[in-house]
């Protein structure tokens, strides 16, 4: 395997793209290799779908470049940079048949008809909606239009392919099925992508690296394990679940750093003194060590979720603390007393 | 189980009741009969009838001479021309309306919306006002080049013509597909353009396909009003260019040729009758289920030197069209211009034709002073008025109620029919049908508000309906539950909700009565005319004050027929109204 050149892919530098009275995209930058999956998470009105529509040409940027292959996209139409985008509803054309929908894109690029249907066979099959070709828009059920928008959006071989939401209005099963399905797809077929999402578990299902946003700023940008492992901020830590977030202040200790807090103090990885966002994770904990670290609190709820006890302790000072059990450490009810023990080398992270 | 049990009684109340509601029918339905079947089936018979060229007289000389065919031909022709030209302008301006947000954006909505409710003789003095040979742009000529006689023949020429009538219709355009096209998702032609699309293909394949039924109906709109047109044509067409409209009119008026005006009309309404059932069925098909979206979706601010120099052009070039006719007539209302200025060099601006309004400078016998015109107009509106919301609202009453019956369905578009027939037939059917016995109302002061009646009857119908239906039982009785008393429930749900629709059609029939002409011109009696009767009259005659007055009438017709105007979009709920 070669490295691909520095240069190769998509690069975005330092975007910027203000409307009326807010900045949607306020500094991003970013790298998509040929062949990789980048996914934009993030809550709604983070800026993902306007970097996608800056990336795709349909907005045009206020300063910052963005570059394909080394080079400058600006000035490029949006019909002529070789981009697909599947939009967030899907955006079918109610006056075309599936088929017709399909082709849209093959026919704009001046293919001839033999090749087009050809083209539109092979990815509805791809798609499995296979006989659906001359099926109207508004007969089809939405997971059946995910699919016919994406085969539409593959139709024209877009060098890059941007996904916005494309997840978003399906039920819970259907997703489910898809996210297992589509990051499959797009690396049979080798296909850089953009994938815009909102939800972790389908970023984390889809992309090899992730790109967290918030106000329009870059949180984080990293792998999935490396997100989850460390998340760089508060707001990550809290998007991604991790809820247990407690101020306090780096000390030295011996050779060594602690974190206080109105819990207690911690060992914690460190390289300075000052005001810190304690994260205690809460995958890390168990009810019987004997000494180490831990908290003294009252359980106040318990919820069983099959492998494992997800349970809400309140401490004395009034904290509330979120933390997984395994199942077979039998776990007490609500209102008893409990003390929680923290694995020491994995339970604490500092956090800006 | 109370639920249950009146669930169980509902039927035989349902059944019990409806022969007595229909009542509500007959007076609607005896007006209809007397004034819009008679009359037609009279104007029918006639055309029928032996004249002096034998059977069916009126239609041999309408197929043999190549006048009549010929002016077949021009109304088609003209209406065919104008529509493509409001097109032309409408589109444009649809798409800034639809898709952009910007400052100034709702006055420019309102300012575009006056020309279609002003009566065509203003609109005909307006052009006069900017083209005629008094004109603006005429005498400001020949005071710039010391000409002898105006320039420029705009007037009495097709150009006038198809300048009136794109200058009235752009706002059916504006409205009807700017209003869809508002509400037409963005993406789908964003989609396109990530497709492979350039801005003009992906508009051509994507956002015109999904357009045209909205482009389809509101041109079939603006031929049916270019191809009824009358006063326009009439003062700006000159004695040369004729339509069927104006045909009727001089084949009733001057030449009394009456089989053959009967032979005109039928075939008028013939096609008439067609366009409208094209439009209902069109507009029918409009309604198809497309993922329609919020304008706060679609609409997006104006940013970027492009999209700032289209806006500004299309809202300038509207702005000139739609506006730069009124701000003449009522200029011209006020200013001294013309050979006369010249020798007597008194002062441009002059409020005489105003003054002169009440005087009857020539002592003339008959002559009427204009404000005797315009108590005449107002006393005919007023009438209409309460004639039209007496019929309009027992027949809105039944079409919202039961709306789904068979009954319903037969009356629905009958009502509507005389919406589908021009004003000057209407006027010729009562010439015809209603000087002698058994209905003689030749004499009688009725037959104008009659006739007035009978051409806002359909719109009043159209604005109550749906309010009426957007009262929802539940609300009734809700209230008859907390012990309000059927007469209570009328007084305190039905008639608050409905005041505003009742004030809008209310506004609608006066504003039609105080502009209407085709019928007008041939009902009104000579010693009681309306006041867009007498501007035509002013209009036709020589003369500065005579010129001026028919400016200063205009204007004042202007400002109360645009003043209605706005108070009807003021008062409109939104979303209710069926145009």
């Amino acid at each position: 395997m070669t490295d691909p050149q520095p240069s190769a892919g998509l690069r975005a530098v330092d975007l910027h793209k203000a409307f009326a009275d807010t900045r949607a995209v306020d500094g991003v930058s970013f790298d998509v290799q040929p062949g990789g999956i980048l996914a934009l998470l993030g809550p709604s009105g983070c800026g993902k779908s306007t970097t996608l529509h800056l990336i795709a040409g349909l907005e045009t940027l206020d300063s910052g470049s963005l570059l394909w292959n080394g080079q400058d996209l600006s000035g490029v139409a949006p019909h002529t940079r070789g981009f697909g985008l599947m939009f967030q509803d899907f955006a079918l054309f109610p006056h075309m048949n599936v088929t017709q929908n399909i082709a849209f894109g093959m026919r704009m690029l001046g293919q001839p008809d033999d090749n087009i249907r050809q083209r539109v066979e092979a990815m509805l099959d791809l798609v499995g909606l296979t006989g659906f070709g001359a099926r109207a828009v508004d007969e089809l059920s939405g997971g059946e239009r995910q699919r016919v928008a994406l085969a539409r959006s593959l139709a024209p071989r877009p060098r890059l392919l941007m996904l916005d939401e494309p997840l978003g209005d399906l039920d819970r099963a259907l997703k489910e099925g898809l996210m297992l399905e589509l990051p499959d797809l797009l690396d049979e077929l080798e296909q850089t992508a953009i994938y815009v999402t909102h939800d972790q578990e389908e970023a984390f299902a889809v992309a090899d690296r992730v790109l967290v946003l918030n106000r329009g700023r870059v949180e984080q940008l990293d792998t999935p394990e490396a997100l989850f492992r460390r998340p760089a901020s508060p707001f990550v830590a809290r998007f991604l679940g991790l809820d247990n977030l407690i101020p306090g202040r780096v000390l030295r200790e011996g050779s060594g750093w602690a974190a206080e807090t109105e819990l207690g103090r911690f060992p914690v990885q460190a390289e300075a003194e000052g005001q810190i966002t304690l994260l205690i994770r809460p995958d890390a904990a168990t009810l019987d060590g004997e000494d180490g670290p831990s908290v003294l609190g009252g359980v106040v709820e318990r919820s069983f979720r099959g492998s494992q006890i997800r349970a809400v302790i309140e401490t004395t000072s009034g904290q509330r603390l979120t933390f997984v059990f395994s199942f077979w450490e039998g776990f007490p009810e609500v209102g008893a007393q409990v003390r929680v023990a923290l694995d020491p080398s994995r339970a604490f992270q500092v956090l800006p | 189980m109370t639920q249950s049990a009146a669930e169980d009684r509902a039927p035989t109340l349902r059944a019990r009741v409806p022969w007595r509601r229909h009542l509500l029918w007959l007076a609607p339905l005896i007006f209809l009969a007397l004034f819009y079947f008679y009359p037609m089936a009279s104007i029918l018979g006639l055309s029928l009838s032996r004249s002096p060229q034998g059977l069916l007289g009126g239609f041999v000389t309408f197929f043999t001479t190549g006048r009549e065919l010929g002016v077949l031909g021009f109304t088609l022709w003209q209406a065919g021309l104008s529509t493509l030209l409001t097109l032309a302008i409408g589109l444009p301006g649809a798409y800034i309306l639809a898709r952009y947000r910007f400052r100034g954006k709702d006055l420019l909505r309102a300012l575009t919306g006056i020309p279609f409710v002003l009566p065509t003789l203003v609109v005909a003095a307006a052009f006069n006002a900017l083209l005629g040979p008094s004109g603006w742009i005429n005498t400001g000529l020949m005071a710039a080049f010391h000409l002898p006689a105006p320039p420029l023949t705009v007037v009495h020429s097709l150009g006038a013509i198809l300048a009136a009538h794109v200058f009235y219709n752009t706002t059916i355009v504006l409205r009807m597909v700017g209003d869809f096209w508002s509400h037409l998702d963005p993406r789908l032609t964003d989609a396109a353009r990530v497709l492979g699309a350039s801005r003009w293909r992906a508009l051509r394949e994507v956002g015109l396909p999904l357009m045209l039924p909205a482009i389809a109906t509101a041109s079939l709109l603006v031929f049916l009003f270019d191809f009824t047109s009358f006063g326009v044509i009439l003062v700006l067409g000159g004695p040369r260019l004729a339509t069927l409209e104006v045909e009727i009119y001089n084949q009733t008026v001057n030449l009394f040729n009456l089989p053959l005006a009967a032979a005109l009309s039928i075939v008028q309404l013939a096609a008439t009758l067609t366009m409208t059932v094209a439009y209902t069925r069109l507009a029918a098909r409009v309604s198809r289920p497309l993922p329609l979206k919020a304008q706060r979706v679609t609409q997006r601010l104006v940013t970027g030197r492009r999209s700032r120099l289209v806006v500004g052009i299309v809202a300038g070039l509207l702005l000139l069209v739609l506006t730069s006719p009124l701000a003449a007539l009522a200029a011209r209302s006020l200013a001294r211009l013309g050979p006369q200025r010249q020798a007597a060099s008194g002062p441009l601006f002059t409020l005489d034709y105003y003054l002169h309004l009440n005087q009857n400078p020539q002592g003339s016998l008959f002559y009427v002073p204009p404000t005797e015109a315009i108590w005449n107009s107002l006393t005919y509106a007023g009438a209409t008025v309460v004639l039209a919301l007496a019929l309009g609202l027992p027949a809105a009453w039944r079409l919202a109620y039961d709306s789904g019956s068979r009954l319903n369905q037969w009356l629905d578009p009958l009502l509507m029919l005389p919406l589908g027939t021009s004003a000057v037939t209407l006027g010729f059917g009562f010439i015809v049908a209603l000087d002698r016995p058994p209905l003689d109302l030749r004499a009688s002061p009725w037959m104008v508000p009659i006739g007035h009646t009978l051409v806002a009857f359909p719109f009043v119908v159209r604005s109550l309906t749906p309010a009426l239906r957007s009262i929802q039982p539940r609300l009734r009785q809700a209230a008859a539950v907390l012990g309000a008393s059927p007469r209570q429930v009328l007084r305190h749900i039905d008639l608050p909700l409905v005041g505003r629709a009742v004030l809008v059609a209310a506004a609608f029939a006066f504003s039609i009565s105080l502009g209407e002409f085709g019928a007008t011109s041939l009902i009104a009696r000579p010693e009681h005319p309306t006041v867009p009767i007498l501007i035509y009259r002013f209009l036709s005659r020589p003369g500065t004050l005579n010129f001026g007055q028919a400016m200063a009438l205009s204007t004042l017709l202007m400002l109360v027929t645009g003043g209605g105007m706005l108070a009807i979009e003021h008062l409109r709920i939104a979303d209710v109204g069926e145009f």
